[in-house]
């Protein structure tokens, strides 16, 4: 495991909701025009539910079950142990960021796929 | 869209006003209460109407039941942009200058011949970028015959605020003796 030094973990803790968000993006839009290329749209895997639509919906389930995760994460630690506003703005951040993949990304439920 | 911006834009600059000319004007609400206010009630409902406004004029640019619409590609090349008329058999194609008959949608099919270009006619609807390899499609409609001015909106080169082009519209009649006239007016 790396150990991180307290400046470092108090940036990482500021950074990591929004990361996330923004690692969430890029692999639903490569996704989303991979899916498109390859014909996704087309390839009916469960009723009338796309693989490409599929494919997307359980990337954005994986985000928000990463999303929570860091919440989750930022309950359990030690808030003594670290700068306790980097601790409660990096959890707060985390909230947002969660709450900012719902609403962004929620466009794959329902738009025109390609 | 532009009253919107009038309005907001006037709250703005009449609070900005208020706290020049009138020391102690908004001293009531506490620092929170504008952070909260200013930076989260304000822009958020205007910023989810933008969005869900702007996903629904996104669906409807979609080529949506392709068969009925009228096929046209266009495809771009520095600095030029060549129309071809895919459903119209042995009609030339046309550069810089694209016709089409008005009241009718428009499939476009945007390509490119060798760096990112954008189809952009303002006046009738949205853009589709013009990618080497790809075939993006997009739907135009011009409600009546008219001259629709249009850009390249991609920033591809030295010569890419000279890639302009123009729509020309026509009654269905006009549009078809053009055709057949191999587009000589
Ligand atoms: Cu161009």
């Amino acid at each position: 495991m790396i150990v991180l030094g307290k400046e470092t973990k108090a940036l990482a803790m500021l950074l990591s909701g929004f990361l996330l968000w923004a690692g969430a993006f890029l692999l639903i839009y490569f996704t989303q025009a991979t899916g498109c290329s390859l014909g996704w749209q087309e390839i009916e895997v469960f009723g009338p539910l796309s693989l490409q639509r599929g494919a997307l919906i359980v990337l954005y389930l994986l985000a928000c079950g990463m999303h929570l995760g860091l919440i989750y994460a930022f309950g359990r630690s030690d808030t003594r142990a670290e700068s306790a506003f980097a601790h409660q703005t990096g959890r707060a951040l985390a909230f947002a960021a969660l709450a900012a993949s719902l609403f962004c990304f929620a466009g794959i439920l329902w738009l025109t796929a390609c | 869209m532009l009253l919107g911006a009038a309005i907001l834009f006037v709250l703005v600059m009449g609070l900005f006003v208020l706290t020049l000319f009138r020391p102690g004007f908004g001293s009531g609400v506490s620092i929170k209460g504008w952070i909260v206010a200013g930076g989260l009630l304000l822009p958020i409902p205007v910023l989810v109407a933008l969005n869900f406004y702007a996903l629904f004029q996104g669906e409807r640019l979609l080529p949506g039941d392709v068969a009925s619409a009228y096929r046209i590609e266009a495809h771009a090349r520095q600095w030029q942009w060549e129309f071809r008329y895919l459903d119209e058999p042995g009609a030339p194609s046309t550069v810089d200058v694209l016709h089409i008959p008005a009241g009718l949608p428009i499939e476009v099919v945007a390509t490119s011949e060798d760096v990112i270009h954008s189809f952009w006619v303002p006046r009738l609807g949205g853009k589709i970028d013009a990618t080497p390899g790809h075939a993006a499609r997009i739907r135009i409609e011009a409600d009546r015959p008219g001259i629709f001015g249009g850009v390249c909106a991609e920033y591809c080169g030295t010569g890419h605020s000279r890639m302009r082009f123009r729509v020309e519209a026509h009654e269905g009649p006009d549009f078809r003796s053009l055709v057949e006239r191999g587009f000589e007016q």
